[in-house]
């Protein structure tokens, strides 16, 4: 099972320094990622010397298909290249692909084919072109779905079909332009297919499969691979602010959120037994359960709360502070955090003594005859 | 060849889109959400939960004020106190839930299967007394007896329900299961499915079209996937898909959606990941 990294290309196209690159590598290294492509005509552009031999084991380039590029990366010093090309529907390979492959097999480096508009083709067009390859020796076929044309069910079809016709490693590359792209990595790991095209959070241009998707799907979905890194949330977390960005707090997977149940009903239930609504603990991914108080609890998420701070609040109470959280949370539109419900309890408190103060001391008043 | 047909969207958006944690929809966010769902087509809208009270009824007398083509749905539990607030707060069309796995009906209800179906019948013909209309919900679905769905659904039907709601409540499905299982389940079932689908592992969409493609005819969806945990399947992602992969259409108009998203993101007070599909910046 080889997951191929997309994150690194997104990060060279968004301008990260080569120390930051190198930051991602190690991070993907953690997450058992040992391969990323990356354009070489941006690594090129970017003008970064030649690979390091760490960047030299884990990088991949992707050339468009001609020999002069395949020339550059090797100067660059990359050992595995992608020889990559959308062939026209009823045309095979044309013959400057043909010479890229002959120059890169020429050279020593390890050589993947890719069609980028595979999913354009029919299987029957897909196995003549690969009938047009001119070279052995090639390392693995890279099925692109470059326009998002697959659903998981086509994507199960025609990964079955080629993986009998194709007799190299299959690998699948799939986009996300209507949000299917893990949907269709996870059909093709369902019918054996062993590389396939990810990115965290599903980053890139046109979209990839998350890698963090694929890697819980694959283990609570499928039940294979026990080997999730307990950090799963945090490292991905990190590799999406290299790049400048946030993780969404409701991200599948590693969003800060996705353990934060609100609802009364939800909440009521995940306190008898989290497995009512959570698919898989927080601790597998490295999050936490937050019970958050809001528009939507209900009394018993708010004495659930009171517990968690060792507090016994009878129901009278939380139907008091329940009335007053929901005041809060419309009027400023969101949560109430903690100190502010707290906040509430007190003064709920204070007033009550106050009130009994009052009493009492009328009481002493009239037992005094004053 | 797939034969062309439609399928319908109930947008739940305003229910479990606003259940996400944090989320909180003023009563003017909720009539202009609501709005702008029925201008882009919507045919059902599930707008809240009367039971909440307070200023949630005040905003579902508001929405249903609206001269709304579509049809708007309150969400209820199984029990006379939630039918009580929908229907004082005017709505004719009822959404009435119980959990169908034996997990939710043991451990959360402390009931048995019998209690459920007893509960949903006596739940149904007090809504209809109304003059109400109703459509059921089988929550965690995807964990249940599949059989006890259908019996369920049967109940629905002969009491005269109008539509039974699948849930994958904790987002468990996975797409090639999905589509085996309502390729079985639709011809055996004695109502229209409506799928509502939960993206735990970033599934909703492509689980939501599968069930379609096998025979579902409705689909619940959220504005942009908001929604509890990892959301809901987005609106705009299973319309679009919908057409692409399948020719199957909705009369939605997909040039609403952007407005639709930004509209929900600020009453949201969150941003788009500039990599969402259809509405993020980095696929413009």
């Amino acid at each position: 099972m080889i997951w191929i990294d997309q994150t690194l290309q997104e990060g060279l196209a968004r301008g990260l320094n080569r120390g930051e690159l190198k930051q991602i590598l190690s991070i993907l290294q953690k997450l058992h990622v040992e391969t990323s492509d990356v354009i070489v005509a941006d690594w090129e552009q970017k003008g970064f010397s030649e690979l390091t031999r760490f960047e030299q084991e884990r990088l991949r380039g992707i050339t468009n298909g001609t020999a002069e590029e395949v020339e550059r990366a090797h100067a660059l010093g990359f050992k595995k290249i992608i020889v990559s090309c959308a062939p026209h529907l009823g045309q095979g390979l044309i013959s400057q692909v043909c010479a890229a492959l002959f120059a890169a097999k020429k050279m020593g480096m390890k050589v993947s084919l890719c069609i980028e508009n595979a999913s354009q083709f029919s299987l029957e067009e897909i196995g003549f072109l690969w009938r047009d390859i001119p070279i052995d020796g090639i390392e693995s076929f890279i099925y692109s779905d470059r326009d998002s044309l697959l659903d998981p069910l086509s994507t199960a079809r025609i990964m079955a079909f080629l993986r009998k016709k194709i007799p190299v490693t299959l690998e699948f590359h799939g986009h996300n332009a209507y949000g299917l792209a893990s949907a269709n990595g996870l059909a093709a790991l369902q019918t054996g297919v062993k590389n396939i095209a990810v990115a965290v959070a599903g980053i890139g241009l046109h979209g990839h499969a998350a890698i963090e998707e694929l890697i819980m799907a694959r283990k609570s979905l499928l039940g294979e691979g026990s080997g999730v890194n307990s950090q799963l949330a945090q490292l991905c977390s990190q590799m999406i602010s290299l790049i400048g960005l946030n993780v969404p707090s409701s991200k599948s997977i590693i969003g800060r959120d996705i353990f934060a149940h609100e609802s009364g009903i939800h909440v009521d239930g995940v306190v008898k037994n989290p497995q009512l609504y959570e698919a898989f603990s927080p601790e597998e991914v490295g999050l936490e359960r937050r019970l958050v108080i809001g528009k939507h609890s209900g009394t018993s998420s708010i004495q659930a709360k009171f517990r968690q701070w060792n507090q016994i609040l009878p129901v009278a109470d939380a139907q008091i502070l329940l009335k007053q959280v929901r005041e809060l949370a419309v009027a400023e539109k969101k949560e109430v955090d903690d100190n502010a419900l707290w906040g509430m309890y007190q003064a709920m408190i204070s007033k009550r003594s106050k009130r009994f103060s009052t009493i009492e001391v009328k009481h002493q008043r009239f037992v005094a005859g004053v | 060849m797939q034969e062309v047909r439609r399928a319908e969207i109930v947008d739940t958006t305003l229910r479990d889109g606003e259940q996400s944690p944090g989320i909180v929809f003023s009563v003017q966010d909720k009539v202009k959400i609501a709005t702008a769902l029925d201008k882009a087509g919507i045919p059902w809208i599930e707008a809240g939960v009367p039971a909440m009270g307070g200023d949630e009824q005040e905003a579902m007398k508001m929405v249903l004020a609206e001269p709304l083509k579509a049809k708007i749905i309150a969400w209820n539990r199984a029990n006379k106190e939630d039918i009580l607030a929908s229907i004082s707060c005017g709505f004719s069309y009822l959404h009435i839930s119980v959990p169908v796995s034996d997990l939710h009906i043991k451990q959360k209800l402390k009931k048995d299967r019998a209690w459920v179906l007893d509960q949903l019948e006596k739940s149904i013909l007090f809504a209809q007394s109304f003059g109400c209309t109703v459509t059921v919900g089988a929550e965690d679905a995807s964990r249940a007896d599949r059989e006890y769905f259908l019996q369920v659904a049967d109940v629905a039907a002969r009491l005269g329900a109008i539509h039974i709601r699948y849930a994958d409540t904790v987002g468990c499905l996975n797409p090639l299961i999905t589509h085996a299982i309502f390729q079985e389940l639709i011809p055996r079932c004695p109502l229209p499915v409506e799928v509502h689908m939960h993206n735990d592992f970033g599934l909703a969409g492509a689980n939501t079209i599968v069930a379609l493609q096998a025979g579902a005819d409705l689909a619940s969806t959220t504005v942009a996937g908001i929604g509890e945990r990892a959301g809901n399947a987005a609106l705009e992602e299973v319309v679009t898909a919908l057409q692409v992969m399948y020719g199957i259409s909705t009369p939605i108009d997909k040039d609403a959606f952007l407005g639709l998203s930004d509209l929900v993101m600020q009453a949201s007070d969150k941003t788009t990941f500039p990599y969402k599909p259809i509405t993020g910046s980095a696929f413009a």
